[in-house]
């Protein structure tokens, strides 16, 4: 749902580089204005580890998706119906 | 078929591939797309179900079809008792000439809404009752040759399925959805029965408008020369209702015709349906089944020549001759069975029963001419057929092959049940008017009064709630029908549509099951996986245990038609292949060919072989107007197979499969008949030429979408994949996203669910990210600390403590103060009760520590068993002022009373659609329960290997590696040898490779060649070599414990775990003492009531060899039914002995209580000393029987010498010392 604040394995935190890493594979990053890898990425944020590797890589951010059932949900769907 | 659309799917979308697709998946979540579903094989799967409902309602439909089905119904008029043809002349016709099903919306009555009337989905959810729609039909009626006059009747109202036309959310993009707070992709399909989502499964049925050959040996109880064989055909009205005819072969020759109509069964011979058919002769029916005089092989078929003279001679004794008078004959037997008319003449009953009972596939209303000729034809056909069983000629079909079978599907039956209860409602007019006739003397139809009462008094009489049938069949599965629907079984249809997770969810969907007659059957043929399947039903994923291989479920893209395409122009174009309508004598010369159970005509076994591949090429062409849907099931000659010819079907129910068709390079759909008789290359290389005309799409092809997630399963022995596919769908996984409006009695739902880093294509193409099911975990395979014996596994303490595997539980309670109080209502159904304290009532402070001043538990309370969520009050309305008032001041309490620890997440109050402003009678209670991980908490890997936490290790004592790396799991390596799950080993290297290298690794079974330099091991060991990891996936570890470095380099790697929802927390029981069955004072069973944990013969066994007999005495007795009994020691019976009775007033203490031996003593005589005598309790005095004592028995030990005693049969035990 939300990343989780440190590596399952080794405890290292990484919840703070998951906007980061989806900022490095989202933007352009070298001169050809491609964004970098998922792997490239995560070498930049230095996460060496395959325990923590596996934590930025495999997130799925689903609360994105909970977001979209927001308490607020009226005003939201007001806003939805208008657009 | 395939052009067909389904809610919302586009055809031509980008493919998903393996990859992680995190911006695109974000994208996703973030704006659902405003157009189309990103998903569209989700859409694909679930459409059998919703456009099998579309077109029960659809026009021309099936439901428009079963009205002309029913036709008209006539009553006569007059008193039915006197039997006066005079005064029994006027006839009333009645008819439902349509139907109107409305989608949900507020009754008429609701006046408080009024721009938005629907009712979604959702409120129904949340509300605990039905979505359903209103539903009506136009009457219609006439008396006599009147002009037909209307009425629209209200029929109640219809559930409804999720996402049909009849439905609010047809069509909707996954935006729109969301704005209707459902699940981006919901997909529909179900049910909502009382806010639980329920679903009409598929069921295998009988081919239709085959005629299969059966030997059954139960067919020779039939009755007197009654043989094993018989041809049986499941034949399907264009409504979809079906009827099965059965031709059984005598022992002397004859055949004799057999059908079920209203649950009995009948026999008619069936040479006088023949003659009852058409205008014939015994020459033509002779010639029809024997050959015309002449043709080849005529000799060679003395067989059939004799027999079919026997037939024929035979019938002459029933002295019967023209069409008419047989129709007549029939007609008199049968119309009180088929309830026709009172003035219709017997040849129209005769008629009538034709049209409905004689295969009715080839014309079952408006029956012509033409159409009893092509049931005449099939009819001889068939006997052709079974004579030729008989002479084994032809084998049988088998029915449980796939090839002999179809799929009931859900929208199929709803039909047929709607059809149903508008003709059995249709008929029970005619019992209303006998009613009515009765207490106004039978006044004629043509009097003023009953033209009058006839809506008001007589209709309205009839129960005209049809909604409540269909409404009663899904919440309950049970069918309550007069016909039996022609279906096997009477329970058992709809299964609620649980949403643990999203596997499960969807596994509901693409579940086929065989029917539950079968489950009861001791052989276990029906259950074998036959070659037949290939394609169309997943080989792995089928549940073990009873209902193995009954419980089936689709391939993911078996797909089966709905609708019946054009074919109108195939009689024609056959006949143009050189088909005649003259059939030869032998099957070696002449062979059928047959369009939807109707007779083309006949041809020669090669023109048939050249027809077969002509339409074929035709039909994926797409010219000739040859559907592509169409089946063209070519049965070759040969020497004692199944009956040759060419069957080909357009009809719905079918299960297909697309295949690619080689001479065009086009996609063919390939139905389960006409595959046996196909040669489809399994893949391009074994592409035989000359022989091979198809080739797969791809070999996954043939697995269901839960199998197709497992992976490497190549790599694994085939049942642990089968034991995938099971815990798959017990997985506490996300059920999904909109859980805000769910209101299950109880959801399952992971904290930290991560996508597979290992996993097929097809993970993204059914949008699985949008459910995480587990979690990538690093697990080692290595023997440490000893806590992972027997399939017990280790956790990382630190782990767990990072949230690893969190999981919560979501119960739903719901409050009615309605039901509640349902006797004290009343029947005017006025408010009693009302939530909240009192007004001036007195408030307890220790009631206020859960609840709020509305006198509902307060949001975020954690509540202990007993705790009060929630007070209520009795009210009575105020007739002045309209208000309600309490008058007694007292304090109702509702009481949370499971065991489990909950908090208080949600309370939503429940209102009601009828606009009234009564106060709140109903309050839904969500509470939240935190599971964390704990001891006994089950896991398991993809490949079947389950395994119990058995301790949380802490992390300084666990093992590390040279990174300073410590796994998240261990596991034991005695869980691999005999299982040999090498796909996990597999798995365990490519997802450390994978994370190492951040690629999603592509999983996809048969991938891999077991060629040297292509194998899968050695893929993945040089990708982990290239980051600079052992090419064998190990690595050198070191004790957490001692530091020193293992002698043995550890398996490591990343595995994804699921957790499954079998938690100690739901099953750990404890008992000392407790409840006890009253009968042998043997504790009760379930945990649940706080019963006893059984003490089995295994167990009881391991103490015996343990020699612990005072634990096996302490178990089986002192803690089981421990009693002390009184038993005399002379006669040696628990029975005889009773207790005595004091004798009031005489002062003599301690005698009376004593328990004596009745049958041991005698009367008392005057000699007797009196302190020796005893009394019972009808005041008799006794004398002896003083040589009782008490013994410790089991307390079933009485029990049998009762039950003993009652048979005639008396215990006797002696007793020392
Ligand atoms: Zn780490």
């Amino acid at each position: 749902m939300i990343i989780p604040i440190r590596c399952f394995s080794c405890g290292k935190v990484i919840a703070d580089l998951y906007e980061q890493y989806v900022e490095l594979i989202s933007t352009p990053q070298n001169a050809a204005g491609e964004p970098m890898s998922d792997g490239q990425a995560m070498d930049t944020l230095g996460l060496n580890r395959y325990c923590c590797r596996r934590m930025v890589l495999t997130h799925v951010d689903l609360i994105e998706k909970l977001l979209r059932y927001n308490p607020a949900e009226r005003d939201i769907i007001k806003l939805n119906n208008q657009r | 078929m395939a052009p067909s659309r389904a809610n919302g799917a586009a055809p031509a979308q980008e493919k998903w591939t393996t990859e992680y697709d995190t911006l695109k998946r974000h994208e996703l979540f973030r704006n659902p797309p405003a157009k189309k579903t990103a998903y569209p094989a989700l859409a694909e799967a679930i459409k059998p179900h919703v456009e099998s409902f579309n077109a029960v309602f659809a026009p021309n439909g099936q439901i428009a079809r079963a009205l002309q089905d029913i036709g008209t119904k006539t009553f006569l008029d007059g008193n039915p008792l006197e039997n006066d043809p005079s005064i029994r002349q006027n006839r009333l016709q009645v008819r439902v000439k349509e139907v109107f099903v409305e989608k949900s919306q507020l009754p008429p009555s609701n006046k408080l809404e009024s721009s938005k009337r629907e009712i979604l989905p959702v409120e129904c959810r949340e509300r605990h009752v039905t979505y359903r729609g209103r539903f009506r039909g136009r009457l219609e009626y006439r008396i006599n040759d009147g002009d037909w006059k209307e009425s629209i009747r209200e029929f109640g109202y219809l559930p409804i399925m999720l996402r049909s036309n009849r439905c609010h959310l047809e069509g909707l993009s996954p935006r729109e959805l969301v704005n209707k707070r459902e699940e981006t992709e919901e997909l529909g399909g179900y049910f909502i029965v009382n806010g639980i989502e329920k679903l009409i499964r598929m069921l295998i049925v009988n081919r239709r408008n085959f005629p299969m050959a059966i030997v059954r040996p139960s067919f020779e109880n039939r009755g007197n020369t009654y043989t094993k064989y018989g041809i049986q055909i499941r034949s399907v009205r264009l409504d979809q209702t079906s009827q099965t005819n059965v031709l059984h072969y005598l022992s002397d020759g004859n055949v004799t015709f057999r059908f079920s109509w209203r649950k009995n069964e009948f026999l008619v011979p069936v040479l006088m349906v023949l003659k009852a058919l058409v205008e014939t002769n015994d020459r033509e029916i002779y010639e029809g089944l024997v050959g015309p005089a002449g043709s080849k092989d005529l000799d060679e078929k003395q067989f059939v020549t004799d027999r079919v003279e026997l037939l024929l001679r035979t019938y002459k004794a029933y002295n019967i001759h023209s069409r008419s008078k047989t129709r007549a004959y029939l007609g008199s037997k049968f119309r009180i069975v088929l309830g026709v008319p009172e003035d219709m003449t017997d040849e129209d009953a005769g008629t009538e029963f034709l049209r409905k009972i004689v295969l009715p596939h080839l014309g079952s209303f408006d029956v012509t001419e033409t159409n009893d000729n092509d049931k005449f034809r099939m009819l001889l056909f068939m006997i052709r057929k079974l004579y030729a069983l008989v002479e084994g000629e032809c084998a049988v079909d088998n029915p449980d092959a796939v090839s002999s079978q179809e799929i009931l599907l859900p929208g199929l039956l709803y039909g047929m049940i709607v059809k149903e209860s508008i003709e059995e409602w249709l008929s029970g007019i005619g019992a209303s008017l006998r009613e009515w006739g009765r207490t106004n003397q039978y006044p004629s139809f043509t009097n003023r009064d009953f033209e009058r009462e006839f809506l008001t008094k007589v209709v309205r009489k009839t129960n005209e709630n049809l909604g409540q049938k269909l409404d009663y069949f899904l919440s309950t599965g049970n069918l309550v029908s007069p016909t039996g629907l022609d279906l096997q079984q009477v329970s058992g249809f709809t299964v609620v549509a649980e949403k643990i997770n999203f596997y499960r969810f969807i596994s509901h969907f693409r579940m086929v099951h065989r029917g539950s007659f079968f489950a009861q059957l001791k052989t276990t043929t029906v259950r074998k996986l036959l070659p037949e399947s290939w394609g169309f039903l997943c080989p792995v994923h089928t549940p073990d245990g009873s209902p193995c291989g009954l419980l089936n479920h689709l391939a993911h893209k078996c797909q089966i038609v709905i609708d019946s395409p054009d074919v109108s122009k195939l009689p024609q174009l056959v006949e143009q292949l050189g088909v005649s309508k003259q059939s030869g004598a032998s099957i070696k010369h002449s062979v059928v060919v047959q369009l939807d159970g109707k007779v083309l005509g006949y041809c020669s076994p090669e023109q048939s072989k050249a027809i077969a591949d002509t339409l074929r090429y035709w039909k994926v062409e797409g010219t000739h107007n040859v559907p592509v849907s169409l089946e063209i099931g070519y049965i070759p000659s040969s020497n004692g197979g199944q009956y040759p010819g060419i069957y080909m079907s357009s009809t719905p129910a079918r299960m297909v499969r697309p295949v690619k068709y080689l001479p065009l390079e086009k996609t063919d759909y390939v139905g389960a008949f006409e595959q046996p008789f196909m040669s489809i290359a399994c893949t391009e290389p074994e592409i035989e030429s000359g022989d091979s005309t198809h080739v797969e799409v791809t070999p996954t092809n043939i697995l269901s979408i839960v199998a197709n997630q497992t992976p490497f399963p190549d790599f694994n022995q085939s049942p642990r994949n089968m034991y995938q596919c099971q815990m798959g769908k017990q997985t506490m996984g996300t059920p999904g996203t909109a859980l805000k409006y769910r209101t299950d009695n109880k959801t399952y739902r992971l904290q930290t669910g991560q996508t597979p880093v290992v996993r097929p294509p097809l993970h993204n193409e059914y949008g699985l990210d949008n459910f995480p099911n587990g979690t990538n975990a690093v697990v080692a395979v290595i023997s440490y600390t000893g806590y992972d014996m027997d399939d017990a596994m280790i956790l990382n303490k630190s782990t767990h403590e990072r949230g690893f595997g969190h999981g919560t539980i979501y119960k739903t309670k719901k409050i009615n103060l309605a039901e509640e109080n349902k006797q004290t209502r009343g029947r005017s159904g006025a408010v009693t009760h009302m939530f909240g304290f009192p007004p001036g009532g007195l408030v307890k402070a220790q009631w206020r520590s859960t609840l709020d001043d509305d006198g509902l538990a307060a949001i975020g309370m954690k509540l202990k068993e007993g705790d009060i969520i929630a007070a209520s009050h009795t009210v009575t309305k105020d007739p002045e002022s309209g208000e309600y008032v309490n008058r007694d001041g007292i304090t109702h309490l509702h009481r949370y009373k499971d065991v489990e620890e909950a908090f208080v997440e949600e309370i939503k109050l429940i209102g009601n659609e009828n606009g009234s402003n009564d106060p709140c009678q109903a309050i839904s209670i969500r509470l939240r329960i935190p599971r964390s991980p704990i001891i006994g908490d089950k896991f398991s890997s993809r490949h079947g290997q389950k395994g119990v936490c058995s301790q949380k290790w802490p992390m300084i004592n666990m093992p590390f590696t040279e990174s300073g790396m410590q796994p998240d799991i261990i596991i034991n390596p005695h869980a691999f040898p005999s299982r040999m799950t090498i796909g996990m080993f597999v798995e365990s290297l490519a997802g450390k490779s994978g994370a190492l290298h951040g690629l999603a690794q592509e999983s996809t079974p048969f991938k891999f060649k077991d060629k040297e330099g292509e194998t899968a091991v050695e893929y993945f060991g040089h990708q982990l070599k290239r980051a600079g990891y052992n090419y064998h996936g190990n690595e050198p570890m070191y004790s957490g414990v001692t530091g020193e470095e293992l002698a043995a380099d550890i398996y490591i790697g990343v595995v994804y775990y699921q957790r499954l929802r079998h938690m100690v927390n739901d099953k750990f029981q404890v008992r000392t003492t407790g409840p006890v069955t009253p009968l042998t004072g043997q504790p009760i069973k379930g945990r649940a009531k706080g019963g006893g944990i059984r003490v089995g013969e295994m167990e009881r066994d391991a103490l015996l060899a343990h020699g612990t007999a005072f634990l096996l005495q302490d178990r089986l007795m002192n803690c089981s039914d421990y009693t002390k009994a009184w038993i005399c020691k002379t006669c040696g019976s628990f029975l005889s002995t009773q207790p005595s009775v004091n004798q009031v007033g005489r002062g003599r203490r301690g005698e009376g209580g004593r328990v004596r031996c009745r049958r041991c003593s005698r009367h008392a005589n005057t000699t007797d000393p009196s302190s020796e005598c005893w009394e019972d309790c009808k005041g008799q005095k006794w004398y002896g029987g003083d040589a009782v004592t008490q013994v410790a028995v089991p307390g079933v030990l009485r029990y049998l010498d009762v039950e003993l005693a009652a048979m005639g049969i008396r215990m006797k035990f002696q007793v020392e010392p």
